[in-house]
């Protein structure tokens, strides 16, 4: 029997095979005892490896507002001329242009006024958008990626009150419900007409691959303070209170329960 | 290229890259942000944009390694003037196992830190391979190798530093 290569399995569990290809990669590794082995060795360490890299991540949230302000000051600096000036300069000029707003905004009301929408808005993003951001996980319970039935259900547990679900490049039309549930586990219910799905998990996340057509109900926990939906890197529900805020195609939906369809 | 969307959405993940890399927070904001001051200046199709951001971060990363490593050879011998309080045990524990993770991810070749540190971020294989300078169809088998050296000098540092309770 000709053995799946290590690299052609990791592969498969990073979600980078798909199709036809991953199916036939499937019904190997299920009658093969060798590449069965080997992949379950490489998805420990896929999860072994995650948990330890997520140690690694000091803040919750990374510095977004600084950064957001220190590069607006930059792009305002680059308008002003002194684009071709160097990073000391630069970083010079957006000190004083941020005094200078700052003095602005002492004295003139209409600035004042413009500078704390805009830092409004920032807050709010901070606040209420999901950060993309692994924080630190002391344990956390892995899902390990296996090949899905047609209907199946994942649990997620949430790291540092966080929990993502990713969506990657469904294949046919899957209905995404979000709703808040209780308990501690976020919950994740598939039911796919030909589903090929694989799952992979870590720090808080599942991401779902090979969906094809179907439903997707994902319960978040009401207690978890962030939660995110994302469909092929866009965030499309986000947990902001007590609430679910959809966001892009779902943009109009809000409340304990959020609907949305993606792909076609 | 709408900047504002790409640097909300992308931020987040190069500032982790970058903080997990370096283990310094001030320098991973100080060239994540550099790096999105140098993508101002670029015009980039949307799928080009997040492994070049990387690229240039991950020079600036170098760039700064040399710096810093002449700055310290010229620093050597200095007086340590960082007063340090002691932890409490939980975060000497927590410190412990950040410190064990960090050594053991600073002995994995620059390819492999790069690797992992990008999949984790939920890189494709494609654009992990333009950022490394490799083969799309190798990267599988290098993450497969990078993954199973992490987890054996991680078990390895385990071992020489005894079980914890």
């Amino acid at each position: 029997m000709v053995h799946a290569a290590e690299g052609t399995l990791q592969a498969y569990l990073d979600g980078e095979i798909e199709g036809a290809a991953a199916a036939a990669l499937s019904d190997h590794v299920a009658g093969c005892v060798a590449c069965a082995g080997e992949l379950e060795a490489l998805r420990r360490a896929t999860e072994r490896v995650g948990g330890a890299l997520a140690l690694l991540d000091r803040g919750a949230t990374p510095p977004m507002v600084r950064a957001q302000a220190r590069l607006a000051a930059k792009r305002r600096g680059r308008r002003l001329g002194v684009a071709r000036l160097g990073t000391w300069s630069l970083a010079k000029a957006a000190m004083l242009l941020l005094v200078l707003a700052g003095a602005g905004a002492a004295a003139i009301p209409d600035v004042r006024r413009a500078i704390g929408s805009t830092f409004e808005r920032v807050v709010q993003l901070l606040s209420g958008a999901p950060q993309q951001v692994a924080v630190p996980s002391t344990e956390a319970p892995a899902v390990p990626e296996t090949a899905a039935p047609e209907a199946g259900m994942t649990f997620v547990a949430p790291v540092g009150g966080r929990v993502r679900v990713i969506l990657h490049a469904p294949a046919g039309r899957v209905e995404v419900v979000v709703r808040l549930i209780d308990g501690e586990r976020a919950r994740v219910e598939t039911v796919m007409e030909s589903a090929a799905i694989r799952r992979r998990a870590g720090s808080g996340r599942l991401e779902l691959m090979g969906l094809g057509t179907g439903t997707v109900t994902i319960g978040i926990p009401r207690e978890v303070p962030s939660a995110a939906v994302e469909v092929d890197g866009d965030v499309l529900v986000y947990k902001q209170g007590e609430m679910l805020r959809g966001s892009g195609p779902a943009a109009a939906e809000r409340g304990t329960e959020v609907r949305f369809t993606v792909g076609s | 290229m709408d900047f504002d969307a790409v640097f909300a959405k992308l931020y987040p993940s190069l500032f982790r890259y970058l903080q997990r890399l370096t283990g310094d927070e001030d320098v991973a904001e100080d060239i994540a942000q550099e790096s999105f001051v140098r993508l101002l200046r670029q015009s980039l199709p949307e799928t080009e944009v997040r492994p070049w951001l990387f690229t240039v971060a991950m020079n600036l990363v170098r760039d700064r390694a040399r710096k810093t490593e002449r700055r310290q050879r010229l620093l050597t011998g200095a007086p340590d003037l960082v007063t340090r309080t002691p932890l409490p045990d939980e975060d000497v524990e927590r410190a412990e196992r950040v410190a064990a993770v960090r050594d053991v991810l600073g002995r994995l070749p620059e390819r492999d830190r790069q690797l992992l540190l990008m999949r984790e971020e939920g890189f494709k294989y494609d654009e992990i391979a333009r950022v490394i300078g490799v083969a799309p169809a190798s990267v599988g088998t290098l993450i497969a190798r990078a993954l199973k050296k992490f987890v054996a000098e991680y078990e390895a540092h385990e071992v020489t530093d005894g079980p914890r309770g």
